[in-house]
């Protein structure tokens, strides 16, 4: 049986295959200040955040969008949202996104930053699906597996990652939760 | 469409080397991707899996239906079920037209190529834009595509680049990560301003009315989430009962397809989700599901699992004609071993029947279905249905004829032997074909008749041993009865050294897989009563034969004579030289003298993936004292084909280049446990001048055997 600490190692290892940059960090505050860091080395200008309470701890210069995702869809840098679960076997982080402000964070930005808590964590996507069947229970939901950025090989079976989705994955991995 | 017009669609493909380069890279690309995937499952399991669920849902379609239906109506979904390509589109339609539709984003759906969507729609001035990359490339340039996941593979980055620069009206560099930012420019606007989004869905789950779509490129979740309004177009057949059902196909989904473990984003979406975009808040959702001939085909127990099919391509991308002539060459719409059976349903006979003959029979596809179809037997299934409908082709029924009249099909090959004496070569070749044969037949040299056929022979070569460990009876096979007796001779001679007794029944006749190839099943089926009456009579406890495809083909006796006993018994005795010695007379290096020629191995379809051999062949080569030497291509075809290299000799002709190229200079020696392939790489070899020899397997060991 695989302890906590494998899982993690090896989805560090798939989601670094396809390209995803990670990090680990203790807590909440510390991931937002990854991004921000991100957002300066990137030279980028607009962060979405869909969770309101989240995006009143963006305490800086950029464009910060929260209610008002959807009206600047056009203008999205980055993307900073929460993921509910991670799946080892395959390096993938899941996101309940039946908000659509919390969508179009993770589908326009050119850069798409998630935060995961390490808990969170299963070896392979059949262990969610309990919590999977719940959600689509639901009368409306939608719900991503996203595995890396972006990528397609239809010419000339070159691989280019960034396509029509982010352009790039930086999965934050939390300690806390 | 007609034969001859296919053959040109063939012979185009044939001579783009952009499209050859292409192909190939990635033929051996994909296998080693592939291999890498999946170390560590155990595929059979899973493929077992995944045909048994599909089995399921098929046997249920119709209940399965009713309550996805049930489930998603409860939630706000608008369900359609459209009869026909026609009704769906025109459903689509429908849709646009109440919600005011100018302008539609897709993402990618071999269900709306099969209905042909898009070319319905834009005569109704809706402007619809393809937002996969591949696909959005093909639609610019008027195509259709040409594999399943890769619909322009087929393409060189010049091509697109041209393309591009047209679209934008700037001059663009030929580099693909330019080219891919192009797109991403261009069709970000498209999302933002279309009124309708249209998907496919890789699975439907009942249990909750959700549809899963497995993309890379991040299309389909823009196309499913921007527009006010998105129909997805499904298949009836994707229908599932439970979500882990569906993930259970997507676990080989991405692996068979490309190689990948997962694609970037799989999207669940249940339910019309929240959506700005509409008045009310809500997405105006739809799902059209497809019969177009699925019920039908659900209720035929010859076709049914056909509809297991979960669209990975996989089996296009080990296929050795597909590798030759590409999807446009190899397809209608759907490309690959299941495109040669879905044409027949869902576009008809006319555009199936030349189509469907297009198949060497090699079993590669079967291999790696992630549903575990018996693509080829059911290729052949169709292939008679349509022969059935429309009539045999007089050479075909002349042939079975022929072949039923054992005694006169025989004398009519002894004959033959005189009648080539005008155009023999002195090295046993066919110095030349007859004029009425066209020269694209003569791309490798064919063997003449041999003087004195094996069962001429046989009064010569029989023996009686007073204490025999075992007792065999031969098969000889016609190719090697009539052309290469030698192979036979060789294998006695080694078994008579193993105090094993031989006979060799001569009311035996050919083992009926030409008649099966040219979907001449009844004509078959009376060869194989004939074979089965003449070894009943023999108390032997096993059957020899040298030709995988003898083998392979008498392995299906039992089903083709409803299991009569003489029928079970002669399948469970047949088998091949290499599995006899290595397995159950165990010869090891002491029976023979050491040899240090390098001998490559040529794994022989029907012996390899038909019978199984694998290891002991190359065993066997390496116990006789050679040195085996192993080659990157030895388990793809050859070419031959049997009747396969009569009907497409190009295709025949460049499969054997390819596999020449992979042999040449590595070895002295090449060997088959199939005469069908000795003749194709002999002749080869011989047509081009190389320096490698090619025998039968039983030919090297009768060579190094001790004979004490």
């Amino acid at each position: 049986m695989q302890t906590n600490v494998n899982i993690q190692d090896i989805f560090v290892k798939n989601a670094e295959a396809v390209s995803a940059v990670i990090y680990n960090v203790k807590n909440l505050e510390e991931a937002v200040s990854q991004c921000l860091k991100i957002c300066a080395q990137k030279e980028k200008n607009s962060i979405a955040v869909p969770d309101g309470k989240i995006s009143e701890m963006f305490k800086c210069e950029y464009r910060i969008y929260s209610e008002d995702i959807y009206e600047n869809r056009d203008n999205i840098d980055i993307g900073f949202t929460m993921a509910d679960a991670g799946i080892s076997d395959t390096g993938s982080i899941v996101i309940n996104s039946t908000d659509e402000n919390l969508r179009i964070a993770t589908m326009l930005s050119d850069i798409h930053v998630a935060v995961i808590n390490k808990s969170t964590i299963v070896e392979k996507a059949s262990d969610l699906s309990e919590s999977l069947k719940e959600k689509m229970a639901d009368s409306a939901n939608y719900t991503a597996f996203i595995t890396g950025p972006s990528r397609t090989a239809d010419i000339e079976r070159v691989l280019a990652i960034g396509v029509h989705g982010p352009l790039e994955l930086h999965i934050i991995i939390l300690e806390d939760i | 469409m007609s034969k001859r017009d296919y053959k040109k669609d063939v012979n185009k493909a044939l001579s783009n080397n952009f499209l050859a380069k292409a192909m190939d890279k990635f033929a051996v690309a994909y296998r080693q991707s592939r291999k890498n995937v999946f170390e560590g499952t155990d595929l059979k399991e899973l493929i077992g899996t995944i045909a048994d669920e599909k089995d399921g849902a098929i046997s249920e379609m119709d209940s399965l239906f009713d309550t996805f239906k049930e489930n998603a109506e409860k939630k706000g979904i608008k369900i359609h079920l459209a009869k026909n390509a026609r009704e769906a589109n025109e459903i689509i339609l429908e849709i646009a037209r109440k919600g005011n539709v100018k302008s539609i984003v897709k993402s990618k759906s071999m269900t709306s190529e099969e209905t042909r969507l898009n070319h319905f729609l834009e005569n109704y001035d809706i402007d619809v834009v393809e937002t996969d990359l591949g696909e959005w490339i093909i639609q610019l340039r008027g195509e259709g595509p040409s594999h399943m996941v890769m619909p322009a593979i087929h393409l060189s980055k010049e091509q697109v680049t041209d393309l591009f620069s047209d679209v934008t009206g700037k001059n663009l560099d030929p580099d693909i990560q330019t080219l891919v930012k192009v797109a991403r420019k261009e069709l970000r606007q498209k999302y933002l301003d279309a009124d309708m989004g249209i998907s496919g869905a890789n699975f439907a789950v009942a249990q909750s009315g959700t549809i899963g779509i497995v993309t890379n490129e991040g299309n389909a979740r823009l196309v499913t989430t921007l527009p006010k309004i998105h129909v997805a177009l499904v298949g009836l057949e994707k229908i599932v009962p439970k979500l882990d059902n569906a993930l259970n196909i997507l676990n080989i989904l991405p692996k068979n397809a490309t190689g990948q473990k997962i694609t970037s984003y799989v999207t669940w979406i249940t339910g019309p989700n929240e959506c700005k975009a509409n008045d009310s808040g809500k997405k105006e959702m739809h799902i059209v599901f497809l019969d177009n001939g699925r019920k039908l085909m659900a209720n035929d127990p010859d076709v049914s699992e056909v509809l297991r099919c979960i669209r990975c391509g996989a089996c296009a991308n080990v296929c050795p004609v597909y590798r030759m002539v590409g999807g446009h060459g190899l397809g209608h719409i759907y490309i690959g071993a299941i495109g040669l059976i879905l044409t027949f349903f869902f576009h008809g006979r006319e555009n199936a029947e030349s189509l469907v003959q297009n198949c060497i029979n090699c079993g590669a596809c079967k291999e790696v279905c992630a549903a575990g179809i018996d693509l080829p037997t059911i290729i052949k299934n169709v292939q008679s249905k349509i022969q059935d409908e429309k009539g045999s082709p007089l050479p075909s029924t002349l042939l079975s004829k022929l072949m039923v009249n054992r005694n006169l099909f025989h004398k009519l090959l002894k004959f033959g032997k005189f009648a080539q004496k005008p155009v023999v070569g002195r090295e046993g070749y066919l110095r030349h074909l007859p004029l009425i044969v066209s020269k694209d037949h003569n791309f490798r040299k064919l063997p003449k008749i041999a003087d004195k056929s094996f069962r001429d022979l046989w009064d010569e070569i029989k023996y009686e041993l007073p204490d025999p460990d075992l007792k065999v009876s031969v098969f000889a096979g016609c190719l090697q009865d009539f052309v290469y007796p030698e192979h036979l001779i060789s294998a006695v001679k080694i078994l008579k050294g193993q105090n094993v007794q031989v006979t060799f029944p001569l009311e035996q006749s050919c083992c009926g897989l030409p008649l099966s190839m040219l979907g001449q099943n009844d004509a078959a089926k009376k060869i194989a009563k004939q074979n089965t009456d003449a070894f009943a009579l023999e108390d032997s406890q096993y059957i020899l034969t040298l030709c995988g495809s003898c083998g392979s083909f008498i392995k299906k006796y039992s089903k083709m004579l409803e299991d009569s006993e003489q029928a079970n018994l002669m399948t469970e005795k047949v088998i091949t030289l290499s599995d006899l010695l290595f397995n159950v007379l165990k010869l090891d290096e002491k029976s023979f003298s050491e040899d240090q020629r390098k001998v490559m191995f040529h794994s022989s379809c029907h012996a390899g993936r038909g019978l199984k051999i694998d290891k002991e062949p190359r065993e066997m080569i390496k116990k006789a004292g050679y040195c085996y030497v192993a080659t990157e291509e030895e388990n793809t075809c050859c070419g031959f084909g049997g009747s396969y290299s009569g009907k497409f000799p190009n295709v025949s002709s460049k499969i054997l280049d390819m596999k020449m190229n992979s042999y040449d200079g590595k070895g002295d020696i090449l060997v088959a446990e199939c005469p069908g392939c000795v003749l194709q790489l002999k002749g080869g070899m011989a047509k081009n001048n190389k320096n490698v020899e090619v025998k039968h397997l039983s030919e090297i060991l009768g060579e190094s055997y001790k004979e004490d």
